[in-house]
Order: C-alpha cells, then structure tokens, then sequence
C-alpha cells in the first residue's frame, strides 16, 4: 500500500504506447516514488526518457498504462491537493492582460472578483511586475513572461507544484535571477515540488532530492539526497565541494543515458 | 515625409495616373470606348442614377441580400463551428465530409436554390448565405483545433470548468480565425447575392449589369460594378479596423532584444 503521509505516490506506475505503424513503445518502466509534503523533488535525464510524462501523469494530464496514482488531499480542505503547473512556455493567455491572466485561477476557484484582483495585483508586485498590469503577454519579455506566469500560479496556492522545465528557455542572467526568486519564494512557502529539468546545476540548487532517469524506458538510474542547509544562495552553493562531486556523478550517470539515446538514434 | 504619407500619396498618384490613361486612350481613340467605356462616361451615368435614386435601390438591395446571408452564415457557422470542435469524435468523423462541401464551388449550387425556394429574395440570401456558412464553420473549427495544448493543459490544472475553458481559451483563439473568414466572406456573400441576380431577378445590382449586358453598354455595366467595390471596400476597411480592435494583443512588431 502507499503511505498516507507522501503527497505523491506513484506504485508501479507504467507507461506504453503505440506507434503509428503499431509497435508497442515503453515510455516508463515499472516506477515507484513517494514525494514527501513539503520535499523538492527534481528529476533529471535525458531528453525523451519520460521525465515530462512522468510529471503529466502526476498532474493528471497523461494516463498511465498500469499501477496506482496517489496523490494527497489537502489537510484544510479535505478535498482533492491542489496542483500548480509551470509550463516550459509560459502558457499564458495571449489576449488576456497580465493582470486577468494572473488573476484566472482564482477566478476558476470562485475567489470574489475585488478580492481575486487585489490578491493577484499584491503577486505581481512581489514578483517585479508592478505597473505591467494592464500590458499583454506579448509586450513582455520572456523573463517578465515567466514571472507572471510563476505569479499566475503562486496566487492560487498550489499545495503541489509541478514544474516541467519551466526556466529552460530563458537566457542564462534572466534563468538565475528567477531561479534565485523561486528558491527564495519556496523556501518561505515550503510547498512540494517536482521539477523536471536537463539542467544539473538547476536541479542541485533547489532540490532535496536529485532522482536521474536512464534513457528511454524511462526508469530510476540513481537517486542523490542534496543537504546544503537553507536558506540556499545560489553563489555560496557553487563553491561548494559536494557541489562539484554531485554534478560530475549525476553527469556521469546522465552522460551514459544520453550517448545510449545518441547511438540509438544514429544507427 | 514619413513611410505612411508617401504609401497615400502614391497610392492617389497611382489611382490618378490610371484614371487618366483610361480616358485619354479612350479621347485619342487607341481604345475603342465602346468595350472599356470611360471614366468621364461612368462618372456622368453615375450621376444620372444618384440623381433619379435608381443605382441606391439597386444597391440597397443587393447589399440586403448579401448581408443578411452573411450574418446568418457567420452566426450559424460560428455556431456549427464550436459544435464540431467541442468533440473530438464529431470532429473527426464530419471533417472529411465538411472538407468536401468546402471544396465545393457552392455558386454551382444556385440553380438547385432556385428551384428549390424560386426566383424572390431567399434564393439570393440562402446563396450568399451557403457561401459564407461553411467558410467560417470551417474557420472557426479550425480555430478552436489550432489552439495550443499548453494553454488548455495550463488552464484545466488552474481548474477551468468547460464553460470556462471555451469563454476565455477555444473562442479567443478563434477570433482571428473568424475576422480572418470575415474578410473573406464579405466578398462571398457579394458574389452569392449577384450570382443569385444573374439567374433571375428584377432588381439589384446583378440585374443592373445583366440588363446592360443585354444592351452592350459597357457604361451600364461599369457603374454598378464601380458602386459594389466602393462599398466593399468600405466594408473591408470596417472589418480591419474591428479586428485591429480585438486582435490588439497580438504582438505589433517585431520584439526587439
């Protein structure tokens, strides 16, 4: 059975599905994970392993072949946990302003409108937003994109975040500083996380815990417990040693999956 | 002088320049006028018809008929529209026959039309109408299929009901599809209530042109068409500014780094 106290638990969790031509495709293998309440999880890999579809099926986008999906009700409200979802495009609603678009989901909730508008104005504030309100989407740029569409979903406080290579996109200056934000932010706010990354140093900055999946069928290769204390500082956490031995050993165990990937490709 | 100012300037020297050559070609006799007519010739006849208020009737009718086919084509295609794209299997199963219909030239239509509701008023609306109704099904089908899956993953995991997920993410996404089939359905329904004139009438535009046809007067046959662009031009102007109005979220220009 699964563990009430996980507010994920996947159990033999497998994923198949047909080609077009009617051969059979394993995307995952056989996959057991429990993510503790309050845990930042980040899975990396290489690309096409199943990671992203790992987290689909977690949100409930994707259905799974065989298994069981336990997913933690909330303890307030006793309903179904909330989930939060960052996209790697900031999926924001081009034809709606910063504003409305941040303040959607709590619209979808029932969240009184004044209410709805004050709460989402205060997280476009915190988030550097302020005075771009009334802009469209395509007025901003991609950090700023990003941003409000981290905001579009902290407003709703998510009791699970699910992210899917959400800061992959971005130049490198504007990756660190949101990076440097979100960190900042979930540390306060505690709230579990899976982040689905390719990015190593991502994954060691902010995680607790560093699962690496092998090349396709997608299954656990190996699985790292990050303990730099926090409040973390991305700079601090670069110099450190460990630091350094995590990312050659993930790099290690990432650079096998990824030649095997490679080779199958070519031949 | 800005960009802007010289694009009107040339286009009214372009316009001048044609209209001039077409009347001296005509004066100095390298054209026959009897096939092209003349511009002098058009602008008279014009005037004549403005004043004894025959060319407003003939107008106002045939633009009547066009446009009450495209409302009902617009709002019924709009409609049929959402229909086909709310489900995946409806969709899927009528595409091939939607595309056939589509494929159609539906003006071969109008003699069935004809025999079906006569000669009156409905066989010109109903053919404006089948011209514009599958267009913007179409469109607005194809609109609601192009929409970008992260969006709708994006709002359904924000907890968008089905309501709500079409008011404010299928329908939106449509709208530049809709405006983009409007244009162009303009210009059908146009088509629809003239071709519908030709086959048989007794008034409008189409009748106008087929009238003067009968008698060679090229003249009698420039004029209405001179009018119907006139109107359809302003029409179009009508819509870019409509779509300039709810398709201003769309990016301006190029984004610059």
């Amino acid at each position: 059975m699964i563990e009430n106290s996980s507010a994920i638990g996947l159990h033999q969790i497998t994923k198949r599905v047909y080609s077009k031509n009617g051969a059979e495709i394993e995307i995952l293998q056989p996959i057991d994970l429990q993510v503790q309440h309050g845990e930042f999880l980040a899975l990396v890999g290489p690309s096409g392993c199943g990671k992203s579809t790992l987290l689909n099926i977690c949100a409930g986008l994707t259905s799974f072949t065989r298994g069981e999906l336990t997913v933690a009700l909330n303890p307030q409200s006793g309903l179904k946990a909330k989930l939060g979802y960052m996209f790697q495009t900031d999926s924001l609603l081009p034809w709606r302003t910063i504003l409305k678009n941040v303040q959607c989901g709590l619209d979808f909730d029932g969240v009184e409108k004044n209410l709805a508008e004050s709460q989402a104005r205060q997280m476009i504030q915190q988030l550097g937003l302020a005075g771009f309100e009334n802009h469209y989407p395509s007025e901003l740029s991609g950090g700023m994109r990003q941003r409000a569409s981290l905001a579009r979903t902290w407003v709703t406080n998510p009791d699970i975040l699910l992210m899917d290579e959400p800061f992959g996109a971005l130049d490198s200056q504007t990756k660190q500083l949101i990076q440097e934000l979100f960190l900042t932010f979930w540390e306060e706010h505690r709230k579990t996380v899976v982040l689905v990354t390719h990015d190593i140093d991502e994954a060691l900055l902010m995680a607790d815990r560093v699962i690496v999946m092998s090349a396709r069928p997608g299954r656990f290769k190996s699985s790292y417990t990050i303990n730099f204390p926090r409040p973390r500082v991305v700079e601090d956490v670069r110099s450190r040693p460990e630091f350094v031995d995590y990312r050659r050993q993930i790099w290690n165990d990432l650079k096998q999956e990824a030649l095997q990937t490679m080779g199958k490709t070519s031949s | 002088m800005n960009f802007e100012r010289k694009v009107t300037v040339y286009r009214v020297i372009t316009l001048t320049l044609f209209v001039l050559l077409w009347e001296l070609s005509v004066q100095l006799g390298a054209i026959n006028g009897f096939w092209i007519s003349s511009p002098s010739k058009i602008a008279v006849r014009t005037y004549e018809l403005c004043i004894d208020g025959e060319i407003f009737r003939h107008t106002s009718l045939t633009l009547l008929e066009a446009f009450s086919g495209l409302l009902a084509g617009v709002v019924v295609g709009f409609l049929l529209g959402v229909v086909l794209g709310s489900s995946r299997i409806l969709g899927k199963v009528l595409e091939p026959f939607v595309m056939a219909i589509n494929s159609l030239p539906r003006v071969a239509l109008a003699p069935l039309l004809v025999m079906y509701v006569g000669i009156g008023f409905a066989s010109k609306f109903l053919l404006a109408f089948s011209l514009v109704v599958v267009l913007i099904m179409v469109n607005t089908f194809e609109g609601i299929r192009s929409v970008d899956q992260n969006l709708v993953n994006a709002m359904r995991i924000l907890g968008a009901s089905r309501v709500q997920m079409f008011r404010q993410v299928l329908i939106p996404n449509c709208v530049p599809w809709i405006l983009a089939g409007l244009r162009v359905s303009v210009s059908f329904s146009i088509v629809g209530a003239i071709v519908g004139e030709f086959i048989s009438s007794q008034a409008g535009i189409g009748y106008m042109i087929d009238k003067a046809s009968g008698a060679y007067d090229t003249t009698g046959m420039m004029v209405p068409l001179l009018v119907l662009m006139t109107c359809a031009v302003l029409i179009d102007f009508l819509i870019v500014q409509l779509s300039n109005h709810f398709l201003r979220w769309r990016p301006t220009k190029v984004e610059e780094d």
